[in-house]
């Protein structure tokens, strides 16, 4: 992609996915939940709730899921500024813009994850896809996008999350910033209520542009990989 | 080897042992692409202008418009029309080219408006180097030259067939009028040729969000239009769900005549094109 005005740069990354993080992710897929459990804190692994009465009521009602940490692991800004081909000097991508925009979007994606993936009380619900949407995405929504989301009947016992981490690339005009797009990644385990474990993932893209109610997503290209429900 | 498989067996019998068991996983896909939505027909009218640095010096917005078109998409139905208007078309006592020098971009699409009845909702302008950019940018257009082209005024050396065409000999392809069967009236339906292979080249990009956001930014950066930049995105996912084969282009032909002071004109046989748009009648 070519174009006057150095249209796009690279901005330093923000965050790196912790190598521990992943480490885990990898023990989660391969299925011991004890092991992933220990592993990331997140209450007593089986073999200890058989030994210990008190550690058996932990796992009747298990610990809340832990946030998703999304790390922004690089920022790319792509310019719109048209100046050049009538002339003139253009104003330069506001890199703080640039990051205000990535932040907000950011934040928006991170509740989203949190809501649908892991929060006991709203995980695979339709409340927080709602709430992620523009309206005109909201209004081009299919069951299908909906289950590609992360929209599902599950008998689900709990979740345990694993890293997830974006890239993002910002379009920016000047001193204004149009669209956030979010490539991402969020790593969990899903255990059901019968107790098989399965590691569980949503990957994609997202499109973010600022609305009446925030930075909301525009676009969405997103696979979610979830157990598949008992007949 | 052996220790490896050890190993691979080792942790099957671990998980044998704690009885762990591990549901299938189904994959879901959610793709969303809500496309710029207003009842009835959008339309937008096309500009080149011939004015733009490096090439000539001055105002871009007030050069002579080299091509104009008027681009009609049906939102519901994603069928589009492209009416390509000769430039030397007589509108309103002038020639069409000198209409953007006369009015700027505005003044011409309220003119073209009137002339054709139809209702223009956004102009968009490039110029001769934004439309190398652009080209350049999409890593060339595939174009199928439909006849031998060979100009030394336009630079085009072209033999037919369908060819890679980088920015500048996207120019020559479209500034070519001497070496194209029906000269102005060639020249104008290869403007629409070019858009409708581009068309169909950036199709692709409507499912990669990063590559759809770099493309946008690409025709932001080589165009003047007043859409709000809250509706490119939308418009270039509505643009981008058209399939190519409900694209209707018509390239509208005239008489040949001689205005006052010399200057050749084309009297417009538009035909029924613009009474189909004002009808809500667009694609093939």
């Amino acid at each position: 992609m070519t174009g006057p005005g150095a249209p796009s740069a690279t901005l330093p990354r923000v965050r790196g996915a912790p190598l521990r993080a992943f480490v885990v992710a990898v023990l989660c897929t391969a299925a011991l939940p004890g092991c992933t459990a220990a592993a990331q804190d997140d209450g007593p692994s089986p073999d200890q709730a058989e030994a210990d009465p008190s550690a058996a009521d932990a796992r009747a009602t298990p610990p809340p899921a832990r946030p998703f940490e999304l790390t922004v692991e690089r920022i790319t800004v792509v310019g719109m500024d048209n100046a050049a081909i009538l002339g003139r000097r253009g104003t330069p991508a506001a890199s703080a813009v640039a990051e205000q925009a990535v932040a907000a979007a950011r934040d928006v994606l991170a509740a989203f994850l949190d809501a649908q993936l892991a929060a006991e009380d709203t995980r695979f619900s339709a409340g927080p896809i709602d709430h992620l949407l523009s309206p005109r995405a909201r209004a081009a929504l299919t069951d299908e996008d909906r289950a590609g989301l992360g929209q599902a009947a599950l008998p689900v016992g709990r979740t345990i999350t694993g890293p997830a981490s974006t890239v993002a690339q910002v379009l920016v005009d000047g001193d204004r910033a149009h669209a956030v797009t979010l490539s991402y990644n969020a790593l969990l385990t899903v255990v059901l209520e019968d107790g098989t474990s399965s590691p569980a993932k949503q990957s994609g893209a997202m499109t973010f542009v600022p609305t009446d109610e925030g930075w909301r997503a525009d676009a969405v290209e997103v696979t979610t990989d979830l157990p598949e429900a008992s007949p | 080897m052996r220790r490896l498989l050890a190993l691979v067996a080792l942790v099957g019998c671990v998980l044998g042992l704690l009885g762990v068991a591990a549901a299938a996983t189904v994959a879901h896909r959610a793709s969303v692409h809500p496309g710029h939505a207003q009842d009835g027909l959008l339309t937008v009218l096309a500009i080149g202008s011939d004015i733009g640095p490096p090439h000539r010096t001055g105002d871009a917005l007030r050069g002579r418009a080299d091509g104009v078109h008027l681009i009609a998409v049906d939102p519901a139905t994603r069928r589009a029309t492209v009416v390509n208007i000769p430039r030397d078309t007589l509108v309103a006592g002038h020639k069409l080219t000198d209409l953007l020098f006369l009015q700027g971009p505005d003044g011409l699409a309220a003119t073209m408006a009137d002339f054709t009845g139809v209702r223009v909702d956004y102009w968009a302008l490039m110029t001769f180097r934004s439309i190398e950019n652009v080209v350049d940018g999409l890593g060339g257009v595939v174009v199928d030259v439909e006849q031998p082209m060979r100009d030394p005024k336009s630079g085009s050396d072209f033999a037919p067939g369908p060819q890679r065409l980088a920015g500048h000999q996207a120019l020559s392809y479209l500034r070519d009028r001497s070496s194209v069967p029906g000269g102005d009236f060639g020249r104008t339906r290869n403007h629409g040729n070019l858009l409708r292979f581009a068309h169909a080249q950036v199709r692709g990009d409507l499912t990669d969000l990063p590559q759809l956001g770099r493309t946008v930014a690409l025709f932001s950066r080589n165009t003047v239009t007043n859409i709000p930049p809250s509706e490119l995105l939308p418009l270039a996912r509505l643009a981008l769900q058209i399939e190519p084969a409900d694209i209707r282009q018509t390239a509208l032909q005239g008489t040949l005549g001689t205005a006052a002071g010399g200057a050749s004109i084309v009297h417009l046989h538009a035909g029924d094109a613009f009474d189909r748009i004002r009808a809500g009648q667009v694609g093939p």
